[in-house]
């Protein structure tokens, strides 16, 4: 019976839950009402922005005129009507003074920015006289090629802008994150680094690429469903899969350390397969065939195909196991592929230590 | 599922590890918004695996925090930092009780757009723990320092060299090979020349020099180019070549068309020698010289403003015909991101995916939901994952892998928040296993909305 009204109240609850709740929290952000053009043709600029041909530090919102000002003209809707000018003033919300962390002069760009003919240029130069919405200037107009074409061009994102880091993606076409970024970031990162760094700080490539982290990028952050860390879910079971289809890919990142700690542990580092004290069982890692020369899976092969999977366990210096039998003069052979080559092949030979540990004293170089 | 700890075998890390964890929490918990900014997580985990591995069950109290800071006193210098601990309160080995690392420390120059230095305007410097994206480098974090200077005329030089810090993820928490090999450079130096027009062109030219025990491991050069001739294409490229072996080591090539506003088309082409990805001091660097190709295709389709699709397929192809059976591999992928509230952080993904290999295959389906939900004043996220594997042929005699979780993420106060859930599935080589997770995160200084969008990777 107990159980019943538990789920009961589960069932109410979750009923409930859905009734009394919305998917999205309404903003708390209130904004303006505001007609240039219709208040450009009583007013001069200069009346309501006073001071702002001056200004040599920022554009924070602050010659946006307050309420003082306003009252000049509306005094009487100032006491009553704060919905005339504010949107969601019923509801109790803030208007919030813009900050877009800009470096901007408007003194610098009134005394010596040139007009579009050449001539001294004024607040309409950038504030087009009809406009109906109070905006800041947008790329179209900054980005003329008389003024900052080149500067953005460039990527020099820094001269005007303080950070990036409050803009989406998606408000610079030439920097959105296409298909197959997944793939392509490195190589991008690698061609403009510097690209990356106006929006995103070396934490966030820390997140997936520092040498040490406390967990997986998927486990520390859950809420970020769409991320594409590449070892969500359970990547252990499609690790092998992933790693023999693309070669490089594992080693750009992991150590050999970091396979054969988890190989050993979970018992596939033997030949073969063997008990383990307490009833444990060590399966095989390498299948049937192994050491079979002319057999599919002779190790000949698979080396050859993907070195860095071998690498990732038996990569001990001179102790790896390879140079028991592939040493100069060893029951393997010379593992060296057809037409290998190497820059300065018969010189490091003799003295690279790693050649010297197969071929001791400069033998069998060539 | 399992957490990755990193250990090193340096006696002195659990002590370091355990004084950073106590540094962590007061040091984050003082700080003023709007002179600093950063996140500071705590974390609470548990994991278990009902198996036959001693190290199966983990408690880990985690902290990680990074800190930013402009406020030096000097125009254009800034600091940055990152840095997390770890105990894990289950430890029954007693070894290695507390670890942690200093993932990022560094100082950051840039020459003011204003004032005396001014005619170096676009000059950067970096000086401490960092990463370093130039060329042919893989993302190098090292201890050492970076100059890059950008000229308005588009013409950049960057220059960087330092002390790695080590071969990324090569330890785990349950390591039981103490006395592998160890893989670190000594030390590398790289640069690049280039050119940058956005919209037209952008190119260079960089070079790599890693040197491990007075031997040269890399010695790499780098060539990149992308080249917009109109609005709507753009052609790019890129390759390395290891002068030591005189071979490419990789070449990247694209074609980006964007047919229509919301549509973008990605035409690619990748080369790659996997036996240069090892250092060249090692003996396994003289075993191989086999290629592998792929030629891809990746799509993506904003179907509406709130729903975009991607879609990929790439076709593998492997030098040695033999293991593959001269047959190559595919893989395939498609995607689905619907953006939910108005917005918000809400999403709901959904993913299939294949990918071959020579040996096997593995065939992928992820349904996952952060889902918003206005309660109480404040806005909750529900977040729900579920990730299904189903392999072509047995691993350990079973092909069926699966993971689940659920998580509920709840604001307490403006900018702190906590999160608790757990996950748990079976897969062929952990049978069962199950995890939970509570999480109380602190974002100070941040300007809100659209920042966070940016700097944690929130487009689709």
């Amino acid at each position: 019976m107990a159980t019943k009204r538990y789920l009961l109240g589960l069932a109410l609850l979750g009923l409930a839950l859905p009734a009394c709740s919305r998917l999205s929290a309404p903003s708390d952000r209130g904004s303006l009402i505001f007609s240039h053009a219709q208040h450009v043709e009583q007013a001069e600029c200069g009346d309501c922005h006073g001071g702002v041909e001056q200004d040599r530090g920022g554009v924070a919102g602050k010659f946006i005129p307050g309420k003082s000002k306003c009252g000049e003209c509306h005094e009487q809707e100032l006491k009553t009507k704060c919905e005339m000018c504010h949107r969601g003033a019923k509801e109790g919300m803030r208007f919030v003074r813009p900050d877009r962390k800009l470096n901007f002069s408007h003194a610098a760009h009134l005394s010596r920015a040139k007009g579009s003919r050449g001539s001294k240029p004024t607040c309409t130069s950038c504030h087009p006289k009809g406009a109906k919405r109070a905006a800041v200037p947008g790329h179209g107009t900054c980005n003329t090629e008389v003024c900052h074409a080149r500067t953005y061009a460039a990527l020099r994102c820094s001269q005007c802008h303080q950070d990036m880091q409050r803009y989406r993606e998606q408000t610079v076409a030439a920097l959105e994150h296409g298909p197959g970024f997944k793939h392509t970031h490195g190589t991008l990162a690698r061609q403009a680094g510097e690209a990356c760094a106006q929006c995103h700080d070396q934490t966030f490539c820390a997140e997936c690429h520092a040498a040490t982290s406390p967990a997986r990028a998927s486990i520390l952050f859950p809420e970020q469903v769409q991320r594409g860390f590449i070892h969500r879910g359970d990547f252990l079971t499609r690790h092998a899969v992933e790693a023999s289809s693309a070669p490089q890919t594992c080693r750009k990142c992991h150590g050999q350390r970091h396979c054969r700690s988890c190989h050993a542990l979970n018992g596939l580092a033997a030949s073969v397969s063997d008990s383990l004290p307490g009833g444990r069982t060590r399966k095989a890692y390498h299948p049937a065939g192994w050491m079979s020369p002319g057999a599919a899976a002779f190790h000949g092969g698979r080396a050859r195909q993907d070195i860095g999977r071998c690498a990732s366990c038996h990569d001990q210096g001179g102790r790896s196991n390879c140079v028991g039998c592939h040493r100069v003069g060893g029951l393997g052979g010379n593992p060296h592929p057809p037409g290998w080559s190497w820059r300065d092949k018969s010189q490091q030979c003799r003295q690279n230590s790693m050649c010297t540990t197969c071929h001791p004293g400069g033998q069998g170089c060539r | 599922m399992s957490y990755q700890t990193v250990r090193s075998t340096c006696p002195h890390r659990p002590a370091l590890g355990a004084l950073v964890l106590l540094l962590c929490i007061p040091s984050s918990t003082t700080l003023a918004a709007g002179t600093l900014w950063g996140r500071s997580s705590t974390y609470l985990g548990g994991y278990v695996k009902p198996a036959d591995t001693e190290e199966a069950t983990y408690m880990p109290f985690m902290e990680t925090v990074e800190l930013h800071t402009k406020r030096l006193g000097v125009d254009g210098l800034s600091l940055h930092t990152g840095f997390w601990g770890l105990v894990d309160l289950m430890d029954r080995q007693d070894r290695y009780r507390a670890t942690g690392d200093l993932t990022m420390l560094y100082l950051d120059y840039r020459v003011p757009s204003s004032g005396r230095l001014r005619f170096l305007d676009g000059l950067r410097f970096t000086a401490g723990r960092q990463f370093v994206a130039l060329g042919p480098t893989v993302l190098e974090q090292l201890d050492g320092g970076k100059l890059h200077y950008l000229h308005r005329s588009g013409l950049e030089l960057g220059l960087f060299g330092g002390v790695p810090t080590g071969t990324r993820f090569t330890d785990q928490a349950w390591s039981v090979d103490a006395d592998s090999y160890d893989y670190g450079y000594n030390w590398v130096v790289g640069g690049r020349l280039g050119y940058v027009n956005l919209g037209w062109l952008a190119g260079g030219s960089s070079f790599v020099h890693r040197v491990y025990n007075d031997e040269v491991a890399d010695n790499d050069l780098g060539f990149d180019l992308s080249y917009t001739p109109l609005s709507m294409i753009e052609i790019a490229g890129e390759g390395t070549l290891s002068l030591e072996a005189g071979r490419l080591k990789q070449v990247a090539a694209r074609a980006a068309v964007h047919p229509h506003p919301s549509l973008s088309v990605n035409l690619g082409y990748r080369y790659a020698s996997p036996d240069l990805w090892i250092p060249r001091v090692s003996i396994f660097a003289v075993f191989s010289e086999e290629t592998y190709q792929e030629a891809h295709l990746d799509l993506r389709w904003r179907a509406t403003r709130r729903l975009a699709l991607d879609g990929s397929y790439g076709r593998r192809f492997y030098s040695q015909s033999d293991v593959a059976d001269g047959q190559g591999g595919n893989r395939a992928s498609l995607r689905a991101v619907y953006r939910l509230g108005n917005g918000g952080p809400g999403r709901a993904v959904g993913e299939v995916e294949r990918l071959e290999s020579p040996d096997n295959a593995a065939n992928r389906v992820r349904l996952a939901l952060a889902l918003p939900v206005y309660l109480l004043r404040r806005t909750f996220r529900f977040i729900v994952e579920t990730d299904l594997t189903v392999l072509d042929e047995p691993m350990r005699d079973e092909r069926l892998a699966f993971n689940g979780g659920a998580f509920l993420e709840a604001p307490l106060i403006p900018s702190l928040s906590l999160l608790a859930g757990g996950s748990g599935g079976f897969s062929p080589l952990l049978k069962q296993a199950g995890s939970f997770i509570v999480r109380l995160n602190w974002d100070f200084g941040w300007f809100g909305g659209d920042a966070v969008e940016v700097r944690r990777g929130g487009g689709v």
